[in-house]
């Protein structure tokens, strides 16, 4: 029936697969530019279907096909990547339209793609005060730049995402605030109580953070600068030591170290610059 | 049973196991909000009576350094009362984290909830 549905339409050239490995093996061949697929299907069923094209070939959007009473799977199917979903029932009437719609957006973003695999390098900067709310925030947008750039996927964007984290937190509470770890240890109140009294106090709260990121296709470089006094990272206790595996800090330099490609601190220790490469291969945009 | 549902931390209890199921990532513990949240889950402790804690991922994708802490710094309390900690449902990338951060050689890592339950009630001191 969906067949049918589909090539009514003129300008679109349909292909089928049996199942969803079969579909798995087409796609390395080449891409559509859409996929539609049923829930049930022997070898690879719909919901692993929709997981394996959203992690290999992410510009490629799938609807899943739900039976009635499926509701639960097609929330599934949307939380693994699915683009839609379109109902058994109403097939005759959606699908059509779902599918072009689909089309739209995904069209757009294999532009948006194929534009950004054109960029050269891209420049931004910050300042931001001590709200540590902003953070988050920042961290998602530095992400999203590194990997529509195609210098790293969607786990090294998470591993960029926690080092940009650690060094933006860094500088808020330790940098700017001056804020030791080790009070969080022996107090959560006065912890808090610091926090919020430096927030708003002279000369911690006139501090800022900058943040600067070039970022080209082989490349991310991200510098972090308090206006704290700064401190010295070559003291800092080793957490992996046996040691001080219950001391209190120091992992989140150990998080930067391991997931960005070089960490370097300026000599007055108040200034990070991370610098993630891009490996071979992980630029998942079409080339320009 | 479920005793408490928050923001941030999820706690249970089962018999003498706190479980604890983190809702989201935490990027500091200098929130009021999050520091009642904290102190709430440290109380379970004494109020009811529990001794082992189990941390349970499945929400989260990825954790940082004050996650880290937060499972230290609870650990350090049941530690001298023979309590034992483990962790369970950690995606791949979590647990990159605890091994590189060594926790992983001290707090098992399991695979469900069921196999930490296994692991804080079974394993040695």
């Amino acid at each position: 029936m969906v067949g049918g549905l589909l090539k009514k339409q003129p300008d679109w050239q349909i292909e089928f697969a049996e199942h969803g490995g079969q579909a798995l093996e087409m796609l390395a061949a080449s891409q559509p530019e859409l996929i539609i697929t049923d829930m049930m299907m022997p070898v690879v069923d719909g919901l692993q279907l929709v997981a394996a094209v959203k992690k290999q070939y992410p510009l490629v959007p799938v609807i899943l096909i739900t039976s009635k009473g499926s509701e639960d799977i097609a929330v599934k199917a949307l939380k693994l990547g699915a683009a839609s979903y379109s109902p058994k029932s109403a097939l005759a009437q959606d699908l059509v339209e779902t599918v072009q719609g689909v089309l739209a957006v995904s069209s757009e973003k294999r532009t948006s793609a194929r534009l950004m695999s054109c960029m050269t390098d891209a420049h931004c900067s910050f300042v931001l005060n001590n709200d540590a709310n902003l953070i988050p925030a920042l961290v998602d947008y530095l992400q999203e730049d590194a990997q529509r750039m195609g210098i790293c996927d969607e786990g090294e964007r998470v591993r960029v995402g926690v080092a940009l984290d650690e060094a933006l937190v860094n500088a808020l509470y330790h940098g700017n605030l001056e804020i030791s770890s080790e009070l969080r240890d022996t107090d959560g109140k006065a912890y808090v109580a610091l926090v919020r009294e430096r927030t708003s106090q002279p000369p911690y709260c006139e501090r800022r953070i900058h943040v600067t990121a070039k970022m080209s296709p082989t490349e991310a470089t991200i510098t972090i600068r308090d206006e704290g006094p700064g401190f010295d990272p070559s003291r800092l206790p080793d957490p992996t030591d046996p040691v001080n595996l219950e001391h209190l800090g120091g992992r989140g330099v150990l998080l930067m170290r391991t997931f960005m490609d070089n960490v370097i601190y300026n000599e007055t220790g108040n200034q990070v610059t991370l610098i993630k490469r891009a490996a071979s291969g992980t630029a998942e945009n079409e080339k320009c | 049973m479920l005793m408490a549902e928050t923001k941030i931390f999820q706690v249970e209890c089962e018999q003498d196991v706190l479980i604890v199921t983190p809702l989201r990532n935490l990027s500091s513990l200098a929130d009021e909000d999050i520091i009642a949240e904290w102190e709430t889950v440290q109380q379970q402790l004494t109020v009811s009576g529990v001794r082992h804690v189990v941390f349970d991922f499945h929400n989260l994708k990825y954790f940082g350094s004050t996650m880290l802490e937060v499972m230290l710094l609870l650990w350090k309390r049941i530690r001298p009362h023979e309590g034992r900690l483990a962790v369970c449902n950690v995606s791949k990338e979590a647990r990159e984290i605890l091994r590189l951060s060594r926790f992983d050689t001290i707090w098992p890592v399991c695979d469900s909830r069921d196999a930490a339950l296994g692991e804080v009630n079974s394993q040695p001191v």
